[in-house]
Order: structure tokens, then sequence, then C-alpha cells
């Protein structure tokens, strides 16, 4: 869940002029990071060994 | 080398993107995940492309540029294990260049003699001790010489003897 600190600091971190498409990409990254991080709290990760399993099609 | 956990998440923007490749070569879909894991597993070797991005609740993040497709990688020290912790340490180590190995263990060997008890300077003479602390002011201010310069000077001087 982002809050509104955290999108105040991702916008802070931009330079003084910008795109929308800068912003909305800082918040896609910001996102994912945040929803990244509470799959790693919840355990819900994988070893290389088990991602190579499941991407053997393509290794 | 770091331990790389994969988030669900990962895994499945892999999977969507080796098929959107896929569906018009199966080869480059190949090529393009076999490039971004190694990627992960080998941040430093991409230079340039590597950008720091802002520390995030606590945590280092580095987002690294690999064929267009950005990869975060997040480390987080308090997660590590006493052994995961050792081996980065050995490697870092390990890594070092003689100079920098070097100074390294100069901290190193400071730093575990600080923790010791130090009991045998309650037995020095007071010019004994005065003598340290004057030499250590004295290389701290930079008047310390190399062994080298010191057997060189000595060397030359008594080169008949």
């Amino acid at each position: 869940m982002l809050t509104k600190e955290k999108v105040k600091k991702t916008i802070d971190r931009l330079p003084d002029s910008f795109t929308v498409d800068q912003v909305i990409e800082e918040l896609v990254v910001l996102d994912k990071i945040e929803k990244g991080l509470k799959e790693v709290e919840e355990d819900k990760v994988y070893s290389t060994q088990q991602v190579k399993d499941q991407l053997k099609k393509w290794l | 080398m770091a331990i790389i956990n994969w988030t669900h998440r990962s895994v499945n923007d892999l999977k969507n993107i080796a098929e959107f490749i896929e569906k018009d070569s199966v080869k480059y879909a190949s090529l393009t995940i076999q490039r971004l894991m190694n990627a992960a597993h080998h941040p430093d070797t991409s230079g340039r492309q590597r950008h720091i991005a802002p520390n995030i609740a606590g945590i280092t993040t580095a987002r690294l540029i690999k064929n267009n497709i950005i990869l975060y990688l997040y480390e987080n020290i308090c997660v590590m294990t006493l052994s995961d912790l050792k081996l980065k340490i050995f490697r870092q180590i390990d890594s070092l260049e003689k100079n920098r190995l070097e100074e390294f263990y100069g901290v190193m060997m400071n730093y575990l003699n600080s923790k010791k008890d130090i009991t045998d300077w309650d037995k020095l003479s007071e010019a004994q001790k005065k003598g340290l602390l004057d030499a250590i002011d004295e290389i701290e201010s930079g008047k310390g010489k190399s062994n080298k310069a010191v057997l060189d000077k000595f060397h030359k001087k008594y080169s008949n003897a």
C-alpha cells in the first residue's frame, strides 16, 4: 500500500521540471517496490534454482 | 555473489516477458531470460547502466537497466543470516587490491585490539607512555615513513660497512 509520505518523497526526488510520464514512471516503480517488499515480508519468494526450474522452457 | 530471492511477482514478470517475445522468436525469448537472470546475479558488471535508486524503507535498492527492461534489486542486510554475512565479508575482502587489503587489515586490527583489555598499558612508565602517544601523534599527522624508505636510507648510509 502506498502512503502519502512515500509519494511525496518520490515527487521530491524529481527535477524541478518534469513530464507526466516521469511522474507516472516513478509512481509505478514505487508501487512495484512496495509490492515486492510485501512479498518478501510474507516470504513469497523463490530461490534462483526454483526460478530456473519454472523458467526451464527458456533456459 | 549475493544470495538472490525472487519475488513471485518478479517471476511472473519474467514469464510474461518471455511469452511476449516468444511470439516472435523462441530464441530471443530464451536469450532475454538468460541475460536478465545473469544481470541480477552480476549487477556490478553492468557498470554505467546501474543506478542506485533512493533508499526506501531502510532497504538499499538498485535499479538495473538491461535491454530496456528494468530490474529492481533489493539488498536487506537485516535479513542476512550470520553465515551469509561472513560469506559476504569474506568475498568483499577477497576482492580487495593489495594496498586496500593492507589498509583494511590495519583498520580491523585496530578495531579488534580496541576491544581487548590492555592492562599492560598501566605497567609502562610515564616516559614510555609519552613516547608511544607522541609516536601515534606523528603517524596521525603524516610524519610517518614507510619501512622501505627507512631501509633504503640505512642501506645507502651503511652500504660500505
